[in-house]
């Protein structure tokens, strides 16, 4: 695969001259490839991140701490397709939700969060309406920012045989990055659609996804992903939910 | 206060919503804490101190100069660390020799396999002889970015009763941000001190550190813990000694 440093990307503005000239020479940004039996995951696709709808971020913010703003929803439109087009083709589409044990233990640097007093889990990490997981899609739950960290999802991949994932969601700089990395780490392919992540900063949204297509994943449009998913045959997961 | 390193490659957005946010609460200091020092070898840092754009053509992970003032910066901290009997943890790559593990490090950077076909004056995977490890150190071999992954890093942590990690070296975006992330994963309190990190994209170097600030840790001055390891009675962190006579009666 050859990569093509010169296009114009969405983190160029973000970079010093000297990022640009580093970048131009130190091999990075390759394009990795595809893989062959890709699984979707929808990261953190919850009210806490991109609220009941589009707003100004600012106007927001200090009541939803983690708002995304109206950016999210255009996410949100591009997540729609992708999930609609696994589905179609019977590839996985695996979510993750932020947990609160039923106890709220929910140990954090800070302190134990809500320490003896019983949490339900709370409205803000409902997935969004018109994100709602399908019967046949897996929902992983996940205390941590990566999917990968203390949860089912490493052997849930190896039992569907899948070689690679889609990670699209929120945030970018968060459970994103956190997820992409993990996966990379674990020597899956890994695509990351960039119109379909977001993050309360906008550059960290960009400098995320300029480090995360330099090293771990190809970072690429939602529409061309779509465009290789409708080339993929439709019987690859015989251990999927309701294949 | 000066303003942070991140603040110049910020949107007027992003300040607006931060500030409206107010900052992250401070994570503060542990009691028992551990210095990491991620991958400060020949491979990030060039075999000598020159500028960036010329060090990266013989050394394509190659950090430039900003990883050989990290190195001077991070060594009067391993110093005192050692001095106060705080664990010093270096991480380190390993690799067989024909790069068969290599995995995924091979599919993102067609300079992937300088590492294995140029022939070079020194070894890329030696720790910075300046900071190398000492005899009472621990170096974890990893292959992977973060020091946690699939390494004895968790393992040690718990042997040293650690509660805290500062973590320094390079590169910011790559293995300093993996390594403390997992960190936390692992609920472990963490400290960066910035001038100790390096990265070859100055962006990248900012913007993760204010992502490591606002969600994972506190970026602080390597002197604000040089000051703070000083209040701390000597030799109180000695990790278990190898001679078993000298470990406590449980663990015989």
């Amino acid at each position: 695969m050859t990569s093509d440093v010169s296009a114009p990307r969405l983190w160029d503005a973000f970079l010093t001259d000297r990022d640009r000239q580093v970048f131009a020479v130190s091999g990075f940004g390759a394009r990795s490839g595809f893989g062959e039996r890709p699984a979707l995951l929808i990261i953190d696709a919850v009210h806490e991140n991109f609220g009941d709808g589009p707003a100004p971020i600012l106007a927001r913010v200090g009541e939803l701490q983690d708002y995304c703003g109206a950016d999210g929803w255009t996410c949100v439109d591009v997540i729609e397709r992708l999930a609609a087009a696994f589905r179609a083709k019977s590839l996985p589409v695996v979510y993750t939700v932020p947990r609160a044990d039923a106890d709220a233990w929910r140990p954090a640097p800070q302190g134990y969060r809500g320490e003896g007093e019983p949490l339900p889990m709370r409205p803000e990490q409902d997935v969004v309406s018109r994100l709602k997981p399908h019967k046949t899609d897996i929902i992983v739950p996940k205390l941590k920012p990566s999917a990968f960290f203390g949860t089912n999802l490493p052997a849930y991949l190896t039992f569907l045989g899948a070689d690679s994932v889609v990670v699209v969601g929120a945030q970018t700089s968060d459970a994103v990055r956190s997820t992409v990395n993990d996966a990379f780490s674990q020597n899956y392919r890994v695509i990351v659609a960039e119109d379909a992540c977001c993050d309360q900063s906008q550059a960290s949204h960009a400098v995320n996804l300029c480090d995360i297509h330099a090293k771990y994943a190809d970072v690429m449009m939602g529409q061309e992903v779509l465009d290789w998913v409708a080339s993929l045959p439709e019987d690859l997961f015989p251990h999927r939910p309701g294949a | 206060m000066p303003e942070p390193i991140w603040n110049s490659f910020l949107t007027e957005q992003d300040r607006a919503v931060f500030e409206k946010k107010g900052m992250a609460p401070r994570v503060g200091f542990g009691t028992r804490p551990a210095l990491l020092v991620i991958d400060v070898n020949y491979s990030f840092c060039g075999d000598k101190p020159e500028p960036l754009l010329e060090s990266i053509k013989r050394w394509n992970y190659s950090c430039g100069e900003d990883s050989w003032n990290a190195v001077g910066a991070m060594k009067p901290l391993i110093e005192k660390a050692r001095a106060k009997g705080v664990p010093v943890i270096y991480t380190a790559g390993t690799r067989r020799p024909d790069n068969w593990d290599s995995g995924s490090w091979g599919w993102k950077n067609t300079r992937a396999h300088e590492g294995v076909t140029l022939s070079r004056n020194v070894d890329g995977s030696q720790i910075i002889p300046d900071i190398a490890p000492g005899p009472n150190d621990v170096v974890v071999h990893k292959q992977k970015p973060s020091g946690f992954s699939n390494s004895i890093m968790a393992s040690c942590l718990a042997a040293f009763h650690v509660d805290s990690v500062i973590v320094v070296g390079g590169s910011t975006s790559g293995c300093v941000r993996a390594t403390a992330v997992d960190a936390f994963n692992y609920n472990y309190k963490v400290i960066i001190p910035e001038e100790c990190c390096f990265d070859r994209s100055e962006a990248s170097h900012a913007i993760c550190l204010f992502d490591l600030d606002r969600r994972y840790a506190d970026v602080v001055k390597t002197s604000e813990i040089i000051d703070h390891l000083d209040t701390f009675p000597d030799g109180v962190f000695q990790p278990p000694a190898s001679d078993p006579k000298k470990l406590d009666g449980a663990r015989r």
